[in-house]
């Protein structure tokens, strides 16, 4: 038996793209005991929105609280008020919601595709994936306008419309998308370096995520069926061809082809949008002051987000309340970590995509 | 030899996040990668302080990171260039005013090049590591201090003690 | 949107919350806590796995110095939830250490009102 060494990995680390700290301690090359530390990026969002901003700026602030997922906070933000406050959102104005929300959700999870990748030491595929995750981005910015914070949904419906000229270069960069992601699929699936790597590394089983509340892909990962989106009507899933991807196994390797397999549902969604989306209004005007309860779950890129806010016929909301996916899957990393070799950590941690100022806001 | 010549040429940069909310470091991440490619420039991201000569930053500085800056900022080897990326590593943007932040970077660490925008595009930030190159060619060996440290710098530089006083003054000044 | 609220006082949570809770069909979300000035109104949310819009919500609320029982024994990933709560509120929650966010020179229980 080994003596006891203290390992810490961040808040600055080479893999992280972000500050969290976790402190292990070590016998030989096996985790014994870890303590995690996600307070580097506390800013006081929740107390900000409850006393500087009016409701109806309080959308844009929540954008904020992460730029990777900023259409899923607004969303959800967006979905509580609307509810609160009975406001009928026009149905075009819903279906651009749900594209930008999905594109959303490609880029997202073919960063952290990539970035898992880059952890594993396959450097050509995480830049590979980048390569291809920079059309969802120029597909992003032709349809809102900006890259990363797009402010795109706002009380009542959508800020801008989609032109003609837009969805015929979104149609062909789909289209080129869909041939990569493909690839991306067949690389990520039968890789063997990369199976041989990630297969039962940092596994997690169905018992565990169902006592550890485990959400969005890493849970999907693990045989549990739970996607906020078959599960809470907050845009029109069902209409546009959405299927819940659900794995046996749980480990890295899994995690990774859930979001593969993802990416390819979320673009055929994009398909059956452009083909189908409605003529319209893209925006109705909310009016009165909102008053009562609501709360609303919203499926995020890396899982559940859950939204509660509270008013009192004030310009001002008593309580905006948000519990991010990253927040809920804290938890299960630090019991996995338990037994573990130092060796798998860092990629144990990217293959859940963690979100650091998500988690701390 | 003459390593100023050659310093320009191969920059290697370090990445903190001291509380922005990921859109800056995702681009920071996009011009790494293949369609901005900041590596014509010679540039490579390497997370060890003690190696880099670009330091860029993003978030308005959370009072828990604010000493983990400090701490990042005495590691790295003089001379030094610090970018500022995006709108509330500028001034604190969004979250100016905000219980747990510090408005800004420059309320901590000298501040050579400021890189506007929410979220900085690539292209803005390939624009300030340009410049910020420009400013390392032009930079000595002197080490600079934050604008609140009144400590004086005579060489030999012991840079523990330096840092053990800066931290002492930041805590003070609570 | 189906919402089956439970009040009860502060003393009978845990018990409220094991008597229907499990970990095969319940999925805990979150707990919060509103301030209602002098005292912080505390919700427990549940949600069923494979259900649509059904939450389960279990009400409660408590004065600043009273001490929240805690959950962790019932479900294992509340810790986090709850730390948050003690230090965002200063609120006295079973077993919570301080400092999850907030650091000694930041402002304390700053969801507080008032």
């Amino acid at each position: 038996m080994g003596k006891r060494i203290t390992v810490p990995f961040g808040s600055q680390h080479v893999a992280l793209p972000e500050p969290v700290r976790f402190v292990f301690q070590t016998e030989n090359e096996k985790i014994v005991d870890v303590e995690v530390d996600v307070g580097y990026v506390h800013r006081g969002i929740e107390k900000a929105c409850a006393t500087k901003f009016k409701y109806m700026q309080v959308g844009y602030v929540v954008a904020r609280v992460c730029g990777l997922c900023a259409i899923s906070h607004t969303l959800g933000y967006v979905t509580a008020l609307e509810r609160l406050m009975g406001v009928e959102v026009p149905k075009r104005a819903l279906y651009l919601r749900l594209l930008v929300s999905e594109l959303d959700r490609i880029h997202s999870h073919l960063l952290a595709m990539g970035h898992t990748a880059e952890v594993a030491g396959y450097e050509n595929l995480f830049m590979q994936t980048f390569r291809h995750r920079e059309l969802v981005m120029e597909m992003l910015e032709l349809l809102t306008g900006n890259r990363v914070q797009f402010d795109f949904a706002c009380p009542g419906g959508v800020n801008r419309d989609l032109t003609p000229e837009v969805e015929k270069v979104l149609r062909e960069k789909l289209k080129v998308l869909e041939e990569k992601a493909l690839w991306l699929r067949d690389v990520y699936e039968n890789d063997f370096s990369l199976a041989l790597r990630w297969k039962g590394t940092g596994v997690v089983t169905e018992e565990m995520a169902k006592e550890m509340n485990v959400v969005g892909p890493p849970a999907r990962a693990a045989g549990l069926k739970t996607d906020v989106r078959a599960e809470f009507d907050y845009l029109p899933f069902k209409e546009v061809g959405y299927r819940m991807v659900v794995l046996k196994g749980g480990s890295i390797y899994e995690r990774n082809l859930v979001r593969a397999l993802e990416v390819l549902n979320s673009i055929e969604m994009c398909w059956n949008i452009l083909d189908g989306l409605p003529e319209g209004d893209i925006k109705v005007p909310v009016k009165g002051l909102p008053e009562g309860e609501m709360f609303v779950r919203i499926e995020a890129p890396r899982g559940e987000l859950f939204y509660y806010i509270r008013g009192s016929k004030k310009l001002i909301l008593d309580r905006v309340r948000i519990r991010v996916p990253t927040f809920a899957n804290i938890p299960v990393m630090k019991e996995l970590f338990v037994g573990m070799d130092y060796a798998d950590v860092p990629a144990t941690v990217i293959s859940f995509d963690p979100c650091l100022s998500c988690t701390a806001r | 030899m003459d390593f100023k010549k050659f310093r320009k040429r191969s920059p290697w940069i370090l990445h903190y996040n001291t509380g922005s909310c990921n859109g800056c470091d995702i681009e920071i991440l996009a011009c790494l990668a293949p369609k901005y490619d900041v590596e014509r420039f010679g540039i490579l991201n390497r997370g060890n302080p003690k190696q880099s000569d670009i330091l860029l930053v993003t978030g308005p500085v959370t009072k828990r990171a604010k000493e983990r800056l400090l701490r990042l900022y005495f590691e790295m080897p003089e001379p030094k260039v610090v970018v500022a990326v995006g709108a509330c590593a500028c001034s604190g943007g969004v979250f100016r005013h905000m219980y747990n932040v510090e408005n800004g970077v420059d309320k901590v660490i000298p501040v050579d090049v400021y890189v506007p925008g929410c979220a900085a595009r690539p292209e803005a930030i390939i624009d300030g590591i340009v410049r910020a190159l420009e400013i390392l060619k032009e930079k000595g060996k002197e080490v600079e201090l934050p604008h609140w440290c009144s400590a004086q710098v005579k060489p030999p530089v012991n840079r523990v003690k330096l840092l053990d006083r800066c931290l002492e003054e930041l805590h003070g000044r609570r | 949107m189906v919402v089956d609220e439970i009040k009860v006082p502060l003393r009978e949570v845990r018990r409220t919350i094991k008597e229907f809770y499990d970990p095969k069909e319940w999925h805990f979300i979150t707990v919060n806590g509103v301030d209602l000035g002098g005292k912080v109104e505390l919700k427990w949310f549940f949600t069923k796995y494979g259900e649509r819009e059904y939450f389960k919500v279990v009400t409660s609320e408590a004065s600043y110095d009273d001490e929240i029982p805690t959950i962790t024994y019932l479900i294992p990933s509340a810790w986090i939830s709850e730390w948050e709560l003690a230090d965002l509120f200063g609120l006295n929650v079973e077993g919570a250490k301080r400092g999850l966010f907030l650091d000694p020179e930041s402002p304390q229980a700053p969801l507080r009102r008032g």
